[in-house]
């Protein structure tokens, strides 16, 4: 049927654990999409804090949301349900093959990037976590011929450039290519294909094996394999060799484990989801959504469905992802057309330093703690419809590096919301 | 050559499709359909050589169903396969795998063994394995035609009319698919209507290359749609492929075609019924057998943006549970499978939905799409059925 309990819109992080959480509580969810979601590219690392006004966090985050504004979204959600959050998503993505965890000091985690930058996050794949390997002495990086991505000497050149590397011996490898040359050039995601198979698997611990020996790191990229990537990890360190997969540029592998993860999960509670659906507006009477109308096939002029539900979950994203819109007029909510705060002028809302801190990052729909849209007044402008991740306003994520740990808590958040309202 | 141009700036390069893409996960001689659709666009817009890859492109959607920003990748590639074969012509091969429709609708008459034996016969089978059709792949076998059994039948007078869009499938290889239709719209209360003058929607054609004839095509079926559109009578089509040529393809291949109010054309007949058992026009009240049930949601349906009203409809109707075998493209797409350098791509990348529909066993496998049923019945040994079939042998209490 068309009409659900309840009605989550992206199929994203936030969206993905709206839709899980919402359905382990015995509700029926359809999930309404457009896209497959930039989880399916990312790396899967799920960074929860790691910069504020730009000092890095090392210690845990949860001592530094005091330093956050009080419209955060962390400070408007709390830090039990940050807590709940995440243990849950840990639980969901390690119940379906790819586990992940936080350190067990709490503390952020390093992660080391393809290119030899490392990065804190907070919850990662052991293969992720590179806080095991600042100590050692004799590194390798690893990349493989017609991997473009993987530019060993680069990596090599970057990473000396940190105070705890310093003293390590750093060097790189390049591993024979199973493909020959192809066509296309390879991506790491063509490689964690292929190492899924257990041709590929043999060919990548031989491979290994050949350059390894007497380092006390070894940073590949993510080719772990998707499907088989804990098995093919853990064999990987049982032949002694110590691994670290590095996060790769899109395709990240990592978040397409962690997808995969979370998609079997909202198989097995039977959510629904509705691919290529293209939510034009909501349909509103006395302050409550009745309905959201999606155009078929995302085709202009094409047939509109009316999909019904008691409550809706919006995680459509911001700017970028479509969620928020931003015109020359103003900028508003991209379904309930609600107009938001934003600097007058275009030129305005970004800065001219690409990694500056742009405005637009920050656009977002102003909500309670139950993350409902709230007006100037601070009521309730829909009593059953909730907002989760990037639609949320008051936060940057890329120079807090928040992202999917704002996404993961508030729908996991909103979820709650709807569930639990009458 | 395209008459209305589709920006490739609109892609933001993020890769998605990539990682989306069947074909790209089995093979890395294919680009993939961020390369080959909206990056290659601008070097064709500069008259800039064909890329040698295209080919391996199967046109089953599911870049555009990964992209976040709207790009209409695969019609980017179709525009540019048809613009190749219109400069450098098409292979027999293509044309005789993206005709069937007319080759089908010459031969009607021609007694259905005839056929068969015309077409099935080890000395065929070599000859078109010579054009390059594989000999192991599952051509179909033909079956009396669809329309010609439907002109016989007598239906229920009834007050609601519908037209109804078979598609070559039912047309020339599984007529009882027809029926099974028709049965279940009467028992809606619909009599049903299948204009003589229908031809093939087309996407073959567009796959293959040949967009002149599927221009024509589609000026022929939009007409006929017009027609009844007047009337205020639905258009349906239980076949995804068919309906997503309606609502996606030929609006945005041929607006010429296009007339006002148009909106996609026809609806998905599953969608239409879910409507009628919405409105209170289609129960069953009967005993129906317990089975197990599992569906595969074709790309061109997921493409179309309505969900998979297929499950919900057995559902509803026969009070059993439909497990979804979510586990992504069959691998025939059309023609696609069909073809000598093609087959092992599609055998490959149907592999993960064979061994779901192994692996689950269920008694009865369903999927609305005929060469995906076909493709499901080479890979699994286990044949499967149109949705609308499963619900009428279970409300007649018959074993499938």
């Amino acid at each position: 049927m068309r009409h659900s309990d309840i009605i989550v819109v992206g199929a994203g992080m936030a969206g993905l654990m709206a839709a899980i959480t919402a359905a382990k509580a015995g509700k029926s969810v359809s999930v309404l999409s457009e896209g497959a979601g930039v989880l399916s590219i990312g790396s899967g690392a799920v960074d929860f804090l790691g910069y504020i006004n730009g000092k890095k966090i090392t210690d845990s985050p949860y001592n530094h949301l005091k330093e956050l504004p009080e419209n955060h979204p962390y400070n408007i959600i709390g830090e039990t349900n940050i807590k709940n959050a995440f243990n849950s998503l840990i639980d969901i993505s390690s119940n379906n093959g790819y586990k992940i965890k936080i350190s067990d000091d709490g503390n952020n985690q390093t992660a080391i990037s393809i290119v030899g930058t490392t990065k804190p996050t907070y919850i990662c794949s052991e293969s992720n976590n590179a806080s095991k390997v600042l100590n050692a002495k004799k590194i390798l990086f690893i990349g493989v011929e017609y991997l473009k991505d993987a530019q060993t000497a680069l990596a090599v050149k970057q990473v000396k450039h940190y105070k705890v590397f310093s003293d390590a011996e750093i060097s790189h490898a390049v591993l024979k290519s199973p493909f020959g040359k192809t066509h296309r050039v390879l991506n790491c995601l063509d490689i964690a294909r292929y190492t899924d198979k257990e041709e590929g698997f043999n060919w990548l611990k031989n491979e290994l094996l050949k350059y390894t020996e007497g380092y006390d790191a070894v940073i590949i990229p993510p080719i772990c394999g998707t499907i088989n990537y804990a098995r093919n990890y853990e064999q990987l360190i049982e032949e002694g060799i110590t691994v670290v997969e590095s996060l790769s540029i899109p395709p990240g592998v990592g978040g397409y484990r962690l997808r995969d993860a979370l998609v079997s999960e909202a198989k097995k509670l039977h959510v629904k989801f509705i691919e290529n659906c293209n939510v034009q507006r909501a349909v509103v009477q006395n302050n409550k959504c009745v309905g959201l109308v999606a155009l078929h096939n995302n085709i202009a002029g094409a047939v509109e469905t009316e999909y019904t539900a008691e409550q809706y979950i919006i995680a459509t994203g911001g700017v970028i992802g479509g969620g928020i819109l931003s015109t020359p007029e103003k900028v508003y909510e991209s379904i309930f057309k609600i107009e938001l705060d934003a600097p007058k002028t275009v030129e305005d809302r970004s800065e001219k330093n690409v990694f500056g801190n742009h405005e637009f990052t920050k656009f977002g729909v102003n909500v309670n703690d139950k993350l409902q849209a709230v007006g100037a007044d601070g009521k309730p402008l829909y009593e059953n419809v909730f907002f989760a991740g990037n639609t949320l306003g008051n936060y940057d994520f890329p120079t807090e590096k928040s992202g999917y740990g704002v996404a993961c808590s508030t729908g996991y958040t909103a979820a709650l919301s709807a569930v639990n309202s009458k | 050559m395209s008459s209305e141009h589709i920006n490739p700036d609109k892609c933001i390069a993020c890769t998605i499709c990539q990682v989306h893409c069947p074909v790209a996960k089995v093979t890395p001689n294919f680009l993939g359909p961020r390369l080959i659709g909206p990056a290659y666009e601008r070097f064709r817009l500069l008259d800039v050589a064909e890329e040698e890859s295209l080919h391996y492109c199967a046109n089953c959607k599911n870049c555009d169903i990964a992209c976040p920003q709207g790009v209409a990748i695969a019609t980017l590639n179709m525009e540019a396969r048809c613009d190749y074969t219109a400069q450098n012509g098409g292979k027999l091969r293509d044309w005789v795998l993206s005709h069937g429709g007319l080759l089908a609708d010459i031969f009607k008459y021609i007694p259905t063994f005839l056929k068969n034996f015309g077409m099935h016969n080890p000395v065929t089978r070599l000859i078109l394995d010579g054009i390059g059709i594989s000999k192991k792949a599952p051509v179909p076998k033909f079956d009396k035609h669809f329309r010609l059994v439907y002109k016989k039948l007598k239906q229920p007078k009834l007050d609601k009319k519908i037209v109804y869009f078979p598609g070559c499938y039912v047309d020339d290889y599984d007529y009882q698919i027809g029926l099974d239709m028709i049965w279940i719209f009467n028992q809606a209360g619909y009599e049903v209507i299948v204009p003589e003058k229908f031809v093939c929607c087309g996407l073959p054609l567009v796959s293959n290359g040949f967009k002149k004839d599927a221009a024509k095509n589609a000026k022929i079926n939009v007409s006929i749609i017009k027609e009844y559109k007047e009337k205020n009578i639905p258009i349906v089509t239980g076949c995804p492929s068919c309906a997503l040529m309606f609502k996606k393809d030929v609006p945005e291949m041929f607006p010429e075609a296009i007339f006002e109010n148009y909106s996609g054309g026809l609806m998905d007949a599953q969608e239409f019924l879910m409507g009628c058992v919405e409105r209170g026009e289609l129960k069953f009240e009967y005993n129906m057998p317990k089975k197990s049930i599992i569906y595969h949601s074709p790309c061109h349906l997921r493409a179309q943006g309505i969900g998979l009203p297929s499950i919900d409809l057995i559902e509803i109707l026969t009070g059993n549970k439909v497990q979804n075998a979510q586990a992504g493209c069959c691998g025939i797409s059309g023609s696609y499978g069909f073809k000598k350098e093609k087959y092992k791509i599609g055998m490959e990348i149907g592999s993960e939905l064979f061994n779901t529909i192994k692996n689950s066993n269920c008694e009865i496998v369903t999927t609305e799409c005929g060469t995906c049923q076909v493709q499901i019945q080479h890979g699994t040994n286990q044949k499967a059925y149109h949705p609308v079939s499963v619900i009428r042998h279970m409300v007649e209490n018959n074993s499938l």
